[in-house]
């Protein structure tokens, strides 16, 4: 992704995630070019697992009009879910634009505890499920309308009685 | 309760309810909606239930010497008859015919109903964009947007005494969040499109039907609004003349026969000719009727039904209008 703006847009809103150095300076650039072809809107968030924080992206996008485009950046699990909760609310994929800037956390979906959790993995790994505990292994598996990739029990086969 | 499986002719279906293929319907209501437009209602003559469609379905009317393509009225949903309005277009053609032959009682021979203009699953909201007897299917999208309780902006263009089915719409639209916005004129038209694709939230879907102009504006206005195609649909009932194309050959997989297709014949036309069956109702690259699967060759497009993405693909075609490039040969699955 990340090709060049959309020039065709009427709109664009920015949405930056997280603290990271690079996020801030993604998005000051693509302002710096979107601002020269439409009006744009730049929103500045904490975190994706932050309710407050999914509440004032939902009502930026309740706001917008066809014709936007939403280009988000940060951390692969903000990223991930931002893209999600887009495309919850209407976007298109024509209509998103992302950029991450670090891979230090990633979304994954528990297939046991059904919850969806920011951890420290990538996909191929394991990790221990914040919701319940069990050890899980991170699958190639991404949802796009759960944002996250699937995880299941790692030592599910072994078990033998 | 004892089970009686019906008899259907040829339909793998034991239900009525599903029965899609030709049929005799009859008459059961004709009402005179303007000057030119007549309503006709139809029904099972057996008093059985319709097959259920999608909102801006069509079904094809047999009328005359001409089998025709006609928007459904209705929401679609559990229909006991089909509503279709028929504008007379003084041509002699199909629509003439159903104005000068058919009264109540009568049999027309009916098949489908077909989806080739259905609402996309999970709009959030929709733009209805109706030109003149262009409102039928915008109709039938509405209808069903109403009865779901969803919002929809409703434009109508029309000329003043053609205003068929204002009244239904302005019915819809006491509705909260249905809007009607009625214009007569073109400049009126061109405005109002202008400023509701200027204002729609995100996650609706466009949907027009009316003469190719106003498809023409439709289309300009939505991408200088940033519309992604994706988001704007329309239906035709018209097509711009072809040139004549440039000479090809085909060549039918099954059989291996290969087959020249002179300049200013169609592909269809010559595939028919050498015994070669295709399916055809438009011939003008609208209806889809004619699609063909195409294992190779340079594929020249010039329907108006495949996306962007199906040409790239360059697996189908629609034979009635398509060709293949100058001199080329193109290998058509049949």
């Amino acid at each position: 992704m990340n090709a060049g703006l959309d020039l065709a847009a009427a709109s664009y809103l920015v949405v930056a995630i997280g603290s990271d150095p690079l996020t801030a300076e993604v998005a000051q650039s693509w302002i710096a070019e979107a601002e020269s072809v439409a009006p744009t809107t730049l929103v500045v968030l904490d975190s994706m697992a932050a309710q407050p924080d999914r509440e004032v992206l939902a009502d930026m996008l309740v706001r917008a009009r066809v014709g936007v485009r939403v280009l988000i950046a940060g951390g692969r699990y903000d990223v991930l879910q931002a893209l999600a909760f887009a495309r919850e609310h209407g976007t298109l994929a024509y209509e998103l634009d992302s950029r991450v800037t670090h891979e230090r956390d990633l979304p994954v979906y528990c297939a046991h505890c059904r919850g969806t959790h920011r951890v420290a993995a990538t996909p191929g790994g394991e990790v221990a499920c914040p919701g319940c505990r069990r050890q899980l292994e991170v699958h190639e598996h991404h949802s796009a309308v759960l944002g996250s990739y699937l995880a299941s029990a790692a030592q599910a086969r072994e078990l033998t009685s | 309760m004892t089970a009686v499986a019906v008899e259907r002719g040829g339909s793998r279906h034991l239900h009525p309810a599903y029965e899609t293929a030709a049929r005799h319907l009859r008459v059961v209501r004709v009402v005179h909606l303007t000057e030119t437009i007549t309503h006709f209602d139809l029904a099972d003559p057996g008093g059985g239930i319709l097959a259920a469609y999608q909102p801006g379905s069509h079904l094809i009317v047999s009328a005359g010497e001409k089998r025709n393509a006609y928007s459904l009225v209705g929401d679609g949903l559990n229909p006991t008859t089909y509503g279709i309005s028929v504008m007379r277009r003084g041509d002699g053609g199909g629509s003439d015919w159903l104005h000068d032959n058919v009264t109540a009682e009568d049999l027309l021979e009916v098949e489908g109903p077909r989806s080739m203009f259905a609402p996309i699953l999970g709009q959030r909201h929709a733009l209805l964009v109706a030109g003149g007897i262009g409102v039928t299917p915008v109709l039938s999208h509405a209808r069903a947007i109403s009865r779901a309780g969803g919002t929809a902006d409703v434009i109508y263009s029309y000329r003043p005494g053609h205003a068929a089915h204002l009244e239904d719409l302005e019915v819809l639209a006491e509705q909260p969040g249905i809007t009607l916005f009625a214009v007569t004129t073109v400049d009126e038209t061109l405005a109002l499109l202008t400023d509701r694709f200027a204002d729609q939230p995100l996650g609706t879907h466009a949907y027009a039907c009316g003469p190719m102009a106003m498809l023409e504006s439709y289309q300009q206005l939505a991408a200088t609004a940033g519309w992604p195609k994706a988001r704007v649909h329309l239906e035709r009932f018209a097509a711009p003349e072809q040139d004549p194309g440039s000479p090809f050959t085909a060549t039918v997989a099954s059989t291996g026969q290969t087959i020249d297709v002179p300049s200013g014949v169609s592909l269809l036309q010559r595939l028919v000719d050498h015994g070669v069956p295709v399916p055809s109702l438009c011939r003008q690259g609208v209806c889809g009727e004619c699609r063909i699967p195409v294992r190779s060759g340079d594929i020249v497009h010039r329907d108006l039904v495949l996306s962007d993405e199906d040409k790239s693909r360059g697996d189908a075609m629609l034979c009635c209008v398509s060709r293949g490039s100058e001199g080329s040969n193109i290998e058509v699955e049949l």
